[in-house]
C-alpha cells in the first residue's frame, strides 16, 4: 500500500469530485443563507403573534364600551383578519423554509459525502504496538476519566442545588406550619426611612427626618457634602436606599441607570439598558418631558428603571441585571413620564395611553422578582403622567391612580377596582397624596380635589369633601404636613396654602419670574422649593408666609430632591447634588 | 387513582403549552357570517400500528441476517435508508423504543397507567434481539443512528479513556428519564429529542396521508410546528456527529445503555472475519465508533498480582459509589422533585398564601387553573408529599445505579483480558459492518480464496 492521492490531476474521478465540492459549497452558502432569513423569520412571527395584540385587545376593550359602535365592529373584523393572515403568512414562508433547508440539506450531505468518498485515500494503519504496559496504561487513564467525570457531576448536581434558592425542604407543605421565612420586600419601617420611589414612601414628599440643612452655598461648599456630574440628562428625580442613590439618563440611541454612593457621590456603576424589542428615539417625546423623565423604584434590593420607549429593567445593587423587557412604545403625546412603584414584591406599571376610546390605557401588575405580567388591568382613561401611590386606608390598602378623566383606586393584592370619581381633565400630571384622611388630586384643566375614600362604584357625587379651583398646578404635585396642604404652579409661581380639612386657601405667595418642574417637598416642618432656574428656596410650613433662605444651584432644577437621615439629594441638570448639615 | 391524578395534571398542563399557539374561537357578530364546520380528520387506523409493529420485526429480522450472514456493508446500508425513510420522515420517529422507556417505567411504577401491547412490544423486541442476535438494531433499524450515519463526514477517533468516561452519560439520562417517568413528573426523552424537529422538516408520513385521501395536507403548510430550540439542538448534535461517529448513540442514547448490557450477553455477535486473523489494523481503522479492541499483551507474575490487589479495590469501591451516589441523589429530591407539574403547583399556592410571591389572575397561570377547580388545598399538599416521597425513593435507585454502573466500569477496566485477535467490543459494538466490509480476510472468503497470513497478500 501506499499513502499517493488516487484521484490524480487530469482524472475524471478528480473531475468529479471538483463537482461535488462545487455543490457542497453552493448548497452550503444557500443553507446558511436560508438559515438567517428562517430566523428572522422566526423572530418576526414571535412579535406577530394576533392573540398578544395590544391594538385589538384595546379595540376589543372599547367595544365593550361602545357595544353598538358597528363601525368599531368592522374594524375589528378587518384587524382581526389582517393580523391572523400575516401570522399565517409567516408561519407558512418558515414552513416552506423549512422544507427548502430539509431538501438542499440532503444535496448538502450527498455532495460531501461523494467528495468524501471520491477523495478517499487507501487506509493505511500504523504498525501495531508491542508495548507491554499499553492496556494498563489506556485502563489507568480510563478509570482516571471517570472519576473526574464522576466528580465533575457531583460538583454540578451540588452546585445546582446551592443555586436553586430556596431549599425545596422549606417549602414541604409539612412546613407550612412552622417558621414563616422572611417576605421578598421590606417592612413599612424600612420603606420609611428610606426614599424608594418619586417623591419619597407613599409618593407624599415627606422626609421621615427633620435634620436637612436650612441653608448651603453651592460656589463655597457651605453644607454641601458632595456633587457629582451626572452622564447623561433626565427629568428623573433621585432615589435612595441605604447607602446608595440612583438616577437614570438617556440620550436618542442610549438609556442608562447610575448608582451613586450617598457617602462620597462616587458613580459605583453605569448600566445600560437595552432589552430585546428596544426601539431608539421614540417618536412624540416632548423636550420637557425628555428621554428619561420616569424615576427608578427600588424595593432594598432591587432597583427598577423605565424609559419612554417601553424599556423596563430591574438591577441589584451590585449592578446585575436582573431582568429585563420591552412594554412596547407608550402612545403618549408628549412622552411617557409616570415613574414607577413597588409593593410587596410587586412592581406596578401605569401606562395611560392616547384617548379613552383608544382604549390603550392598561396598569401592570408584574412580579418583581422574575418581571412576570400577573396582571393587566385595562383603564378607560387618556394618556397621563402621574404616578400611583398605595395608601393605606382605613386599615386596608388601596392603590390609588389619576387620569383623564378618573381617579380609580383599586386593591393592589388582586387588582379590583374599589371606586373611582371623574374629577380630572386633560394632561394630567401631577401625582395623587393622601394626608388627613383625603385623597387629594389636582390638575391645571380642572380643579384640586380633596376626596373621602371609600364606597364603591363611581363616588364623584358624594365623596369629594372639597374643591378648589384656582392657582391649579399643571405639573407640581401637592405636599401635606397632616395639617396644611401646598400646591405650587409651574407657570407664575404661585405657592398656595390651604387648611386640609376644610380647603380654606389661608395664603398663597407669587414668586415673580420663576417657574417650577420640581414638586415641593417637606422635611423638619420647612417646605423646601426648587424652580427650573436652579433657586432653591426654604420657608417655614406655618399658617403664615415665612421665608428661611434662598440660594443659588448653579444650573438649572427639574426634579424632586430624595432625603435619606441628614441629607438632602437633589439632582440638577448637570450635576447630583447631596447637601448635608453633617459634613463639608 | 393518585397516579391517574398526577397524569392528568401533567397532559392538562403540557397541553396547555400548545393551547397558546393555536387561534381563540373567531369573535361573532350578528353579520350573518356563519362559522365553517369543524373539520375531523379520522383517527390512524389501529391496524396501522401492527403495520408498524411488523416493519419493525422484518427490518430487524433482516438486519440480524445481513449483519450475521450475508455480512455485506451496502445491504446494511440500503436497509438504513430505508429505516431512516419509515421510521423516521414517514412515521415521524413514533415508532420508538427508546421513548417507550419512559412508558415502560410509567407502566411499573404509576399504578393507573396502562401500557398499550404495541408500545411494550415495540421496547422489549430489539431488547430481544439484541439478547439473541447483537446490536442489530442499531446498527441499521433506529432512525437516529441512521441519521448521524449520514451526517458523518470527517470522522476523528476519540481516545479511549474519553470514551469511557462519556459512555456514562448515557446511564445518567437513562436513571433521570426513568425517574422522572416513574413519578409521572415528565418524558424528557420525547421533550428532548431533537431528531424529531428533523423528521417534521419532511413529514412524508403526512403528505402520503393526504395524497390518499385525495387531499391536501390538513391546515396546510403552515400547521408543520418546528421547535426553534430543538432544531438548535440538532444542528449542534449534527455538527458534533460530522466529526464524532454516533455521538448521540454512544454518549447519550438510554435505549443503547441498556442495549449495551444486553448485547454484552447477546448468544451471537458480529465478527469481523469468520478466519483469522491478520492483524492488519483495517478494521480499527475502518471502525469510526471505537468499539474494536486490539490484541492484549502478556503480563508478568508481578503484574498479575498487582492486578488482582487493583480489582480488590476496585470493587469495594464499586460497593461505596453505590452507596455514596445512592445517598447524594437523595439529597437532591426536593430540587429534582420540582420537575413535578404538581409539585411546583403546591409550592406555588404555599408561596402564594404565604405572601412570599405574587398571585396571578391569567387564566394560564397554573395556581389560577388550580383556584378554579375548587380542589381542596390540603389535598395538593398530600399529592405533591406522596411525590417527593417516591421522588426519594427513587432518587436513592436512581443514584444506586448510577454509582454502580461507575463501579462496575472501573471493575471492568481492572479486569485483564486475553485477547489474540482484534475483535468487536460486545457492548459497544453497533453492528455496521464496516470492519468486516475493509476486512483482506472476508474478501478472500466471499472469492473463495485465502490471504497470506504475513503479508495479507493473495495466495
Amino acid at each position: 500500500m501506499n499513502n499517493t492521492q488516487i484521484t490524480p490531476k487530469g482524472s475524471p474521478r478528480r473531475d468529479w469530485r471538483l463537482a461535488c465540492v462545487a455543490v457542497a459549497c453552493v448548497t452550503g452558502a444557500v443553507s446558511l443563507t436560508l438559515i438567517a432569513a428562517m430566523a428572522v423569520n422566526y423572530l418576526r412571527l414571535r412579535d406577530a403573534d394576533p392573540l398578544a395584540s395590544p391594538k385589538l385587545a384595546g379595540m376589543k376593550e372599547a367595544l365593550y364600551e361602545h357595544p353598538a359602535d358597528e363601525q368599531l365592529k368592522d374594524d375589528i373584523r378587518r384587524l382581526d383578519l389582517r393580523l391572523r393572515k400575516a401570522h399565517l403568512r409567516l408561519r407558512t414562508r418558515l414552513a416552506t423554509g423549512g422544507l427548502l433547508l430539509g431538501s438542499i440539506l440532503i444535496v448538502l450531505v450527498v455532495s460531501i459525502r461523494a467528495a468524501e468518498i471520491l477523495g478517499r485515500k487507501p487506509p493505511h494503519p500504523n504498525h501495531p504496538h508491542n508495548d507491554p504496559k499499553r492496556d494498563d496504561r489506556i485502563a489507568g487513564a480510563s478509570r482516571w476519566s471517570l472519576i473526574a467525570l464522576t466528580a465533575a457531576i457531583g460538583c454540578g448536581a451540588a452546585a445546582w442545588a446551592m443555586l436553586s434558592e430556596p431549599s425545596g425542604d422549606t417549602l414541604l407543605p409539612a412546613h407550612v406550619n412552622g417558621q414563616k421565612p422572611e417576605p421578598d420586600y421590606p417592612t413599612p419601617e424600612e420603606v420609611r426611612k428610606n426614599w424608594p420611589r418619586f417623591r419619597g414612601p407613599g409618593g407624599a414628599g415627606v422626609s421621615a427626618y427633620a435634620n436637612i440643612p436650612v441653608s448651603w452655598n453651592v460656589e463655597t461648599g457651605e453644607n454641601i457634602l458632595w456633587k457629582t456630574p451626572v452622564p447623561l440628562g433626565g427629568m428623573n428625580s433621585p432615589v435612595a436606599w441605604g447607602n446608595r442613590v440612583f438616577l437614570a439618563g438617556a440620550k436618542k440611541r442610549r438609556r442608562e441607570v447610575y448608582c451613586f454612593d450617598a457617602e462620597t457621590g462616587r458613580l459605583l456603576w453605569t448600566r445600560r439598558v437595552q432589552p430585546a424589542g428596544s426601539k431608539d428615539d421614540p417618536e412624540n417625546v416632548d423636550r420637557d418631558t425628555g428621554l428619561s423623565a420616569p424615576t427608578c423604584s427600588t424595593d432594598g434590593k432591587r432597583l427598577y428603571a423605565i424609559f419612554p420607549n417601553g424599556d423596563l429593567a430591574s438591577f441589584d445593587f451590585s449592578g446585575k441585571e436582573i431582568w429585563s423587557r420591552n412594554l412596547g412604545v407608550p402612545d403618549n403625546i408628549y412622552g411617557y413620564a409616570t415613574s414607577l412603584l413597588t409593593w410587596r414584591g410587586r412592581l406596578i406599571v401605569q401606562s395611560d395611553q392616547g384617548t379613552p376610546d383608544d382604549a390603550l390605557s392598561v396598569l401592570l401588575i408584574l412580579d418583581a422578582a422574575t418581571g412576570k405580567t400577573l396582571r393587566t388591568i385595562r383603564r378607560a382613561v387618556a394618556g397621563s403622567w402621574t404616578t400611583p401611590a398605595v395608601f393605606s386606608i382605613g386599615g386596608a390598602e388601596r392603590l390609588v391612580t389619576v387620569g383623564d378623566p378618573w381617579v380609580i383606586t383599586y386593591d393592589p393584592a388582586d387588582g379590583r377596582e374599589t371606586w373611582r370619581a371623574r374629577l380630572m381633565g386633560p394632561d394630567v400630571a401631577p401625582s395623587p397624596i393622601y394626608s388627613a384622611g383625603l385623597v387629594f388630586t389636582v390638575t391645571a384643566e380642572a380643579k384640586l380635589s380633596a376626596i373621602r375614600p371609600g364606597g364603591t362604584g363611581d363616588v364623584t357625587d358624594s365623596h369629594v369633601a372639597w374643591s378648589a379651583t384656582e392657582d391649579l398646578p399643571g405639573i407640581c404635585s401637592p405636599v401635606s404636613d397632616g395639617t396644611l396642604l401646598y400646591t405650587l404652579t409651574s407657570e407664575g409661581g404661585v405657592l398656595t396654602c390651604y387648611e386640609a380639612a376644610t380647603g380654606k386657601r389661608i395664603w398663597s405667595k407669587e414668586y415673580e419670574n420663576l417657574g417650577f418642574h420640581s414638586s415641593p417637598s417637606l422635611a423638619g416642618g420647612r417646605l423646601y422649593l426648587f424652580s427650573r432656574d436652579g433657586t432653591a428656596i426654604v420657608l417655614e410650613s406655618a399658617r403664615r408666609y415665612k421665608e428661611l433662605a434662598r440660594m443659588k444651584m448653579g444650573e438649572g432644577i427639574h426634579t424632586s430632591p430624595a432625603f435619606l437621615d441628614g441629607r438632602m439629594f437633589v439632582r440638577g441638570v448637570k450635576n447630583l447634588f447631596c447637601i448635608s448639615g453633617g459634613k463639608k | 387513582m393518585r397516579g391517574g391524578l398526577i397524569i392528568a395534571t401533567v397532559l392538562v398542563l403540557t397541553t396547555g403549552v400548545f393551547a397558546e399557539q393555536r387561534f381563540a374561537v373567531p369573535t361573532e357578530f350578528d353579520s350573518g357570517y356563519t362559522k365553517p364546520t369543524t373539520q375531523h380528520p379520522d383517527p390512524r387506523a389501529s391496524m396501522m400500528q401492527y403495520v408498524d409493529l411488523g416493519v419493525l420485526i422484518a427490518t430487524l429480522g433482516l438486519a440480524s441476517f445481513l449483519t450475521l450472514k450475508f455480512r455485506r456493508r451496502w445491504a446494511i446500508f440500503t436497509l438504513m435508508i430505508f429505516c431512516l425513510v419509515y421510521f423516521g420522515f414517514v412515521r415521524g420517529g413514533c415508532v420508538c423504543p427508546i421513548g417507550a422507556i419512559q412508558n415502560v417505567a410509567m407502566a411499573i411504577f404509576l399504578g393507573d397507567y396502562t401500557l398499550p401491547l404495541v408500545v411494550l412490544a415495540i421496547f422489549v423486541i430489539p431488547l430481544v434481539f439484541t439478547l439473541l442476535l447483537g446490536r442489530a438494531f442499531c446498527g441499521a433499524v433506529c432512525p437516529l443512528g441512521a441519521v448521524q450515519d449520514v451526517f458523518l463526514l470527517r470522522p476523528l477517533r476519540v481516545p479511549g479513556w474519553l470514551d469511557q468516561a462519556l459512555g456514562l452519560l448515557a446511564y445518567i439520562y437513562l436513571a433521570a428519564a426513568v425517574l422522572l417517568a416513574a413519578t409521572g413528573s415528565a418524558l424528557i426523552i420525547c421533550r428532548y429529542d431533537p431528531f424529531v424537529s428533523l423528521f417534521r422538516l419532511l413529514p412524508l408520513g403526512k403528505w402520503i396521508e393526504a395524497l390518499t385521501r385525495g387531499g391536501t395536507v390538513p391546515g396546510g403548510i403552515a400547521s408543520i410546528t418546528i421547535s426553534i430550540h430543538l432544531l438548535v439542538l440538532l444542528g449542534v448534535l449534527v455538527v458534533i456527529c460530522m466529526f464524532v461517529g454516533r455521538a448521540y448513540c454512544r454518549f447519550l442514547c438510554p435505549y443503547g445503555a441498556i442495549l449495551r448490557i444486553c448485547s454484552r450477553l447477546s448468544l451471537k455477535r458480529v465478527t469481523i472475519t469468520p478466519e483469522e486473523c491478520i492483524k492488519c489494523r483495517l478494521c480499527e481503522d475502518a471502525c469510526h465508533f471505537g468499539a474494536i479492541r486490539q490484541p492484549t499483551q502478556t503480563h508478568g507474575g508481578h503484574d498479575r498480582t498487582r492486578g488482582k490487589g487493583l480489582l480488590a479495590g476496585m470493587v469495594l469501591l464499586a460497593g461505596a459509589l453505590t452507596f455514596a451516589a445512592g445517598w447524594g441523589a437523595s439529597l437532591l429530591t426536593p430540587y429534582l422533585a420540582r420537575t413535578n407539574a404538581q409539585v411546583r403547583l403546591a409550592e406555588q399556592i404555599w408561596r402564594e398564601q404565604n405572601a412570599l410571591a405574587a398571585r396571578s389572575d391569567d387564566i394560564n397561570d397554573p395556581g389560577e387553573v388550580f383556584r378554579r377547580t375548587d380542589t381542596p388545598i390540603a389535598r395538593l399538599y398530600d399529592d405533591a408529599e406522596d411525590i417527593k416521597r417516591r421522588f426519594l425513593i427513587g432518587s436513592w435507585i436512581a443514584g444506586g445505579f448510577i454509582g454502580l454502573v461507575i463501579g462496575g466500569r472501573l471493575v471492568r477496566l481492572s479486569v485483564r483480558r486475553r485477547r489474540e485477535d482484534y475483535e468487536a467490543d460486545r457492548g459497544s459494538c453497533l453492528a455496521c459492518g464496516r470492519c468486516f466490509a475493509k476486512c483482506p480476510m472476508e474478501q478472500a472468503r466471499r472469492k473463495g480464496r485465502s490471504v497470506s497470513l504475513t503479508t495479507g497478500e493473495d495466495e
